[in-house]
């Protein structure tokens, strides 16, 4: 249990908030309509995350921290950007750019993870881990859904709102990707 | 469709000046916390990330012209013994346990600070009411969360000493 809690404090944790701003952008053409996909999406970004993460943490994958966080920056990006050439309609893509996407964001958790786990057993931890993490994406996700209901209910145009947001998640990695080009690219 | 551009223009603006830096930093240690019964003891391990502990150390010296890294071992242990002594706190059934700082080891990623004291009750009487206080590191470090795993008689309990329990836990296998 306290794995479960330890991964659910590590997604919902603000100071790290460029996790909840990568589960902003791939959720942007969602609703609680097509509450199957969402389930979907959030899973695949989870498997992805936790792959990459028992990889990077068992030294199989070895990435410099400066490229991963650099490459968890360009997701946010191109997700918002996918999104947003295709007008937010739903792709059958979306799944695929979650998996993939999610290992990227799980790499930067590894060596954390090992630090942690090397006293407690390995697997035994990486599971509750991982279950933690999805529990707080689907609550942030299901928050985000909900924040999208509420809005069409008052009279707010969801495809403006997504808009908004969009222009906010663009202009806010593309601030992470300036601030975090590794300095091997010059 | 000119109201939308506008607003994202104005928004754009407004969160260029908003910080990007985002601190995904995580201040933690793991600590283990063995009650062996061959050898009538308590004993442990605390581990932590070297810069962190340089730091602290470093924290400790202020006063002084000098710098942790340029003290000999003797006299860094004997900072150790007087951090851990007041960072970390264990109790059994409400009688403190007389931890000692035992050694340390330095590794390339990893600072293990040993750790020992003496088995006072009969094993039994460690089943339960343990009570462990550790606040290592977090005279530095608000966010620094201290993962502590007692070992009782083949029993693992993991749990943690953070600011949002006041670095504080309570257990009985």
């Amino acid at each position: 249990m306290f794995y479960v809690e330890l991964g659910l404090r590590h997604i919902l944790d603000i100071q790290g908030y460029d996790h909840m701003l990568f589960l902003i952008a791939l959720t942007l053409p969602l609703t609680f309509k097509e509450w199957k996909q969402v389930i979907w999406w959030v899973t695949a970004f989870t498997l992805g995350h936790s792959l990459t993460l028992g990889l990077a943490a068992t030294d199989i994958i070895v990435v410099e921290s400066n490229w991963v966080e650099f490459g968890i920056s360009l997701t946010i990006f191109l997700t918002a950007a996918f999104h947003l050439m295709r007008n937010f309609s739903l792709s059958k893509a979306g799944p695929y750019l979650s998996l993939v996407f999610g290992g990227v964001h799980g790499l930067g958790f590894g060596s954390y993870y090992s630090f942690i786990a090397q006293n407690d057993s390995f697997w035994w931890a990486w599971l509750p881990f991982n279950i933690g993490i999805e529990l707080g994406q689907i609550f942030i996700v299901v928050v985000l859904l909900f924040v999208y209901s509420i809005s069409q209910k008052i009279g707010v145009q969801l495809q403006m709102l997504r808009s908004l947001i969009t222009g906010v998640v663009l202009t806010l990695s593309t601030l992470m990707i300036l601030e975090r080009i590794p300095n091997e690219l010059f | 469709m000119k109201k939308l551009v506008f607003i994202l223009i104005l928004t754009c603006f407004g969160l260029a000046g908003f910080t990007t830096k985002v601190k995904h930093e995580f201040y933690v240690s793991v600590t283990d916390i063995y009650v062996d019964a061959q050898k009538a003891q308590i004993n442990g391990v605390v581990k932590c990330f070297p810069d962190d502990w340089e730091r602290a150390m470093n924290a400790l010296l202020s006063h002084q012209l000098e710098r942790y890294v340029q003290l000999d071992s003797a006299t860094q242990d004997s900072l150790h013994r007087v951090y851990l002594k007041k960072h970390f706190n264990v109790k059994v059934g409400q009688q403190p346990i007389a931890l000692t700082f035992s050694g340390t080891v330095t590794g390339p990623d990893e600072v293990y600070l040993l750790f020992e004291g003496p088995m006072e009750m009969p094993f039994e009487a460690y089943k339960k009411d343990w009570n462990v206080s550790h606040t290592l590191l977090a005279d530095i470090y608000p966010s620094q969360e201290n993962i502590v795993i007692l070992h009782y008689s083949g029993q693992k309990y993991t749990s943690s000493c953070r600011e949002g329990n006041n670095y504080e836990f309570n257990h009985s296998f």
